[in-house]
């Protein structure tokens, strides 16, 4: 028989780096998951892509056993990779710190898409350009 | 430690801008709870950062998006550490191999013969349940000689310098990057009574100053034991490798089989520890 689910605990933090501080600790913790456990699971799948923020879905049990899937990389993440900086703008409507061309985001919606709250890909669009906007990264049609 | 939780609940229209906002200011991540039409975000952070600026930074952030303003919502909590780091009643008194017991110091003693190895209740991590740190157990006890000097990098909650520390080594340095570990393990050390042989500090191996030891411990990813390799040849003579997922045996074979002899391969539940020997130090 399957066994009980008794959360769904979603964090998002950088890839191979996990450690009992928080967020973990808190998230875990109160569900009497072992977090040493995850931290080690987690590292080990995720340091290929250090540098990285990889979200994780962590499904518990009720006998406090869990098994956790990765997500794709949040959509900010992307945006600064494919813009080629490594942090947005502090004021995004003065200063523009980046361009990405509309291609570019229709990559990163299509790869977002699965994990992203969309019903289709041009809502996943609108999604990833508003990210993009408030980074203060310009969206031009070519590059 | 007391820690400042900041909870911001937005929608899920709005998920990926906020997101994208605090991920910049708090590189350590978040959680994200899902509540009925909307999401919290769930922040922890130092109790000094103050609630004004998280405001600021989101409502300038979002100020500029051309859909107008966007929906959040700040709260905060303070949270001792304590509270996260429920008792984890589940662990029971494991025995390792021929000579050890892990039991919860709240818990009767079970050890009979055995050497008890003490662990503090409350405390999640490192705690002897983990394939990983049982494999290294496994290896210490036969490893170990009296008179031995050991040192255990990323030692967590301190479980293998306390053991190496019991089953006779005559110094143990046991080093972790992370705060919180380190507070854990001078714990542990302290319960088990073995303070005067274990050295413990928190600092990383890249600015660790090593003395040579007999035994090297690394539980820790198979990247990191790679990086570290050509130093740790340096200093240590034998070697207790894990961390390493029971996939990555063959490159991590090949990548010890020129300057090391592999002596045992010890496998459980998918992750494997390795002892070896540097190939200079027949004896």
């Amino acid at each position: 028989m399957a066994k009980k689910v008794v959360a769904v605990i979603k964090l998002q933090i950088p890839a191979g780096e996990a450690t009992p501080a928080p967020p973990v600790g808190p998230a875990l913790g109160q569900h009497g998951v072992n977090i040493m456990e995850f931290c080690k699971a987690y590292n080990a799948q995720t340091i290929s892509e250090k540098g990285m923020i990889v979200p994780v879905e962590i499904t518990v049990f009720e006998d406090r056993s869990f098994t956790f899937i990765t997500k794709t990389p949040p959509a900010s993440i992307l945006l600064k990779k494919a813009a080629g900086i490594e942090k947005g703008s502090s004021e995004p409507n003065r200063e523009k710190v980046g361009k990405v061309t509309k291609e570019q985001v229709r990559e990163i919606a299509k790869i977002k898409m699965r994990d992203l709250n969309a019903l289709d890909i041009e809502s996943a669009i609108k999604i990833i350009e508003g990210t993009a906007q408030s980074m203060g990264i310009e969206i031009v049609d070519k590059s | 430690m007391k820690w400042r939780e900041f909870l911001v609940t937005t929608n899920y229209a709005n998920l990926e801008i906020v997101t994208a906002i605090l991920l910049e200011s708090f590189p350590q991540g978040f959680q994200i709870e899902e509540a009925e039409n909307n999401v919290i975000i769930k922040i922890y952070t130092s109790p000094s950062y103050p609630l004004s600026c998280l405001k600021n930074l989101l409502r300038k952030r979002t100020s500029c998006l051309k859909n107008g303003s966007i929906f959040f919502e700040v709260k905060e909590n303070f949270i001792e550490e304590n509270d996260f780091v429920k008792e984890q009643t589940f662990f029971k008194p494991i025995k390792i191999g021929e000579k050890l017991l892990v039991k919860l110091s709240s818990k009767g003693y079970f050890g009979g013969k055995r050497i008890v190895i003490e662990m503090k209740p409350g405390i999640a991590f490192g705690t002897g349940t983990h394939p990983t740190t049982q494999g290294c157990l496994l290896a210490l006890e036969s490893l170990v000689k009296k008179g031995d000097r050991v040192l255990d990098v990323g030692t967590g909650s301190g479980i293998l310098a306390i053991a190496a520390a019991k089953l006779g080594a005559s110094k143990v340095w046991a080093i972790d990057s992370d705060e919180l570990s380190v507070k854990v393990a001078g714990e542990n050390i302290y319960l088990n009574q073995v303070a005067q042989k274990i050295f413990l500090k928190n600092i990383s191996f890249e600015k660790f100053i090593c003395p040579q030891v007999d035994i090297l411990i690394a539980n820790l990813t198979k990247e990191d034991i790679f990086r570290m390799l050509s130093r740790f040849k340096k200093i240590g003579k034998s070697f207790i490798f894990s961390g390493i997922l029971t996939s990555s045996k063959k490159e991590f074979e090949e990548k010890l089989s020129r300057e090391f002899n592999i002596i045992r391969l010890i496998s459980r539940e998918g992750w494997l520890t390795v002892v070896c020997r540097r190939k200079d130090e027949l004896t």
